[in-house]
């Protein structure tokens, strides 16, 4: 009988650890005036080394670009929810 | 790069097995908009004139709107458009679910399907990458069990739209299905899929949409949505869908209960929205980009059945339609039909209608093989659908449709079909509610609620009355089929009440051009005299007696609210005389050559005057 996907749907965010900093080997990665680590795209050798280190699965690779894309906090994904269900922790 | 567009339309030939890219211009993007306006041209000037809907000279047209797929809210919808196997005309039919933004994702606007193949395939699509691969281990699976299987050997990530058998077998009203319980239902283009061999198409794209204002957009969209969800309907109709309307169809008379004979149910306490939340509640389940998420997973423990939804017209045409006793009844057949692969309106209507021919002794249970097709029978019911999806025994007969079915039996049954042009009517009775009658005779593919769904005015103008339905009707007609253009759902609009014209700033913000209602409304108009002027070329001797209502509407109806109402050929010929005059068309219904120029048809004008279908 089938029954319902089972899957779901996750938003990968990042947790400010830090690991990517540390993996990356030509020190791209840098902390920025909001507090979030992002990537120099002019330093970069498009490795990979941080998409895999990353823990919470929240640097990608795209198409787009060469350079692997990172949450750099922009809060694009609270704004645009269309069910209001992701939430500033500060607002919280 | 065109501003809300994914930029390519995808050609496949499966004949050939060859794959062409070709590029979405800007004269078609910003004048054709996309949506159900590209099928409507491209099914005009692509397919031979005549065609045989089951032949590889059919071609499928799926295509996305400017919206699909943007921040937009519920930018979620899809839509699937042929030549009618069921009608023999014009046909689109729309799906929400998810896959709609992947295909844009990777950079496709539109897939034309041309051609057959000889052994089973699926598209599967991922970016720029695109396989016709061998479908065999799929083929004879059900629609929902297919994309378990694909999901499985493919990723998570992939949104697939599936057949079932009934499309494999060409069942006339075999459906479309995706994220397990979202159909593009009607008019049987599965059955033009599974003529094709195509079992599936499965896609992946991970590119983004190019938009011409993101900030002005996710602004607009930001308001929107706080809108929306301040509505005092918010709540109930994000929990109950559009279940939500049953109690109001019964209580004012136009529910279909035993194929239409009457139109109150006394069993609605037992099928309707609340009860099935009480009895069958599993979780809530919502398209792309949706914050309303109005459908529902449910849960039959008499039946041991999953399912999304019943939504209110499988309530309508498969519960009280059929005489049967619960929502568990209706959801059983439902998770039937769904993995059969065959829209749950035309599968009501055509056991409906061999239900009321079992009433009447015109059938008889030798000729359903040993079924007794009482009403509210869910044990003959599952057992003859299954018959028709695989068209064994008399399953043959009605998985050519019902009207079809009756004109095999004879014996005058043509007149126990509830249909317009071939196509099964919705769940709202219209004994009395002449506007939503006109808008399921003229609406472009048979009668179907969508086009324009009048029976709100109906009842809110007075259920007698013919003055201003037509104009209703006009209006609707002009509005609503433009949701399905830009790819959008029309939920939004229709139950919060979110402006027309907030739909147009959010696409001139998503495209960078500057729409404006009118101009929107009068190609909303342009497409309708096209697919009119379709049918004008595709059906020999159409015109206005393909808009007549069926012949149970000019049947009393004996009990009800609305007992005693009927409707008189003088109505009819009153409403479609005001309704062509509206569209300028003459008095057979066909639109005029001079009106085809006015709207910017000139091409078309010609080749009907060439072909003989219309004077000059």
């Amino acid at each position: 009988v089938p029954r319902f996907p089972e899957g779901y749907f996750e938003v990968h965010l990042c947790s400010q650890c830090g690991d990517c900093q540390s993996v990356c080997p030509v020190e791209a990665i840098a902390v920025d005036t909001n507090g979030a680590y992002v990537i120099d795209e002019s330093a970069c050798i498009d490795c990979g080394a941080c998409v895999d280190s990353c823990p919470q699965q929240a640097i990608f690779r795209s198409p787009a670009s060469p350079h692997p894309y990172m949450c750099n906090l922009c809060g694009a994904c609270v704004a645009n929810c269309a069910a209001q269900a992701l939430i500033w922790e500060e607002d919280r | 790069m065109i501003d809300g567009y994914g930029g390519s339309i995808l050609r496949v030939d499966l004949t050939t097995g060859s794959v062409k890219r070709e590029p979405v211009t800007p004269e078609l993007a910003h004048d054709w908009l996309g949506g159900r306006a590209w099928i409507a041209k491209y099914m005009y000037e692509e397919l031979p004139a005549g065609v045989d809907p089951l032949s590889a000279a059919n071609k499928v047209f799926v295509a996305t709107g400017p919206l699909s797929g943007t921040l937009w809210p519920s930018s979620a919808k899809i839509v699937w458009g042929t030549k009618s196997p069921l009608t023999g005309g014009y046909i689109d039919s729309n799906m929400g679910g998810l896959i709609m933004a992947e295909l844009k994702y990777a950079g496709l606007d539109m897939i034309i399907v041309e051609g057959a193949s000889e052994t089973p395939v699926y598209l599967c699509i991922e970016d720029d990458k695109v396989e016709v691969r061998d479908a065999s281990s799929y083929w004879g699976k059900g629609s929902v069990e297919t994309e378990y299987a694909l999901k499985r050997d493919l990723r998570e990530d992939f949104q697939i739209a599936t057949i079932g058998t009934a499309g494999e077998n060409l069942v006339k009203f075999a459906c479309i299905t995706h994220d397990v319980g979202r159909q593009a239902g009607r008019g049987g283009t599965a059955a033009v899929l599974g003529s094709k061999k195509l079992k599936a198409i499965a896609v992946r794209g991970t590119k983004p949409i190019p938009v011409a204002n993101i900030e002005g957009l996710q602004k607009h969209t930001t308001s929107i949505i706080d809108y929306m969800k301040n509505k005092a309907y918010f709540p109930t109709f994000s929990k109950y869908g559009t279940t939500d309307v049953t109690d109001w169809c019964d209580s004012v008379g136009v529910i279909p209960v035993n194929n239409f004979q009457h139109a109150q149910y006394p069993k609605k306490d037992r099928i309707n929205g609340k009860y099935m939340r009480e009895q069958m509640y599993v979780r809530d389940k919502g398209c792309y980009a949706c914050p309303l998420g109005c459908s529902t997973y449910t849960y039959s423990k008499k039946y041991d059945v999953y399912v999304e939804g019943p939504e209110y017209e499988t309530i309508g045409l498969m519960g009280s339609n059929l005489g049967m006793d619960s929502i568990e009844e209706i959801a059983v057949l439902n998770a039937d039909v769904d993995n059969l692969g065959m829209d749950s309106i035309s599968s009501g209507s055509a056991v409906a209608f061999a239900m009321e021919l079992y009433q009447r002794g015109i059938l008889t249970k030798e000729d359903f093989g040993g079924l007794e097709m009482t009403w509210g029978n869910v044990h003959a019911a599952r057992a003859f659908l299954r018959l028709i999806a695989a068209r064994q025994g008399i399953g043959a007969t009605f998985a050519e449709g019902a009207l079809a079915a009756a004109r095999i039996i004879g014996r005058d049954t043509e007149k126990y079909v509830v249909q317009v042009k071939g196509l099964d009517y919705s769940a709202y009775d219209t004994h009395a509610a002449p506007a939503m009658m006109l808008a399921y005779m003229t609406s472009d593919i048979g009668a179907q609620h969508t086009r324009a769904w009048a029976i709100v005015q109906d009842i809110s103008m007075g259920r007698g009355s013919i003055e201003g339905k037509g104009q209703v009707v006009y209006d609707l007609q002009h509005l609503r089929p433009l949701m399905e253009v830009l790819g959008v759902c029309r939920f939004p609009w229709l139950e919060m009440k979110v402006d027309w014209e907030d739909y147009v700033t959010a696409l001139n913000l998503v495209t960078g051009q500057h729409y404006t209602t009118e101009g929107l409304f009068a190609f909303s108009e342009k497409v309708w005299n096209l697919t009119r002027a379709f049918w004008t070329r595709e059906v020999d001797g159409f015109g206005r007696a393909y808009d007549q209502p069926p012949a149970r509407m000019f049947e009393p109806m004996p009990d009800g609210p609305t007992a005693g109402a009927r409707v008189t050929q003088a109505m009819v010929d009153q409403l479609l005389d005001g309704y062509y005059q509206a569209y300028h068309w003459d008095q057979n219904g066909l639109p005029t050559a001079q009106r085809l120029r006015e709207v910017g048809l000139g091409y078309v004008a010609d080749d009907l005057v060439k072909r003989g279908r219309i004077p000059d």
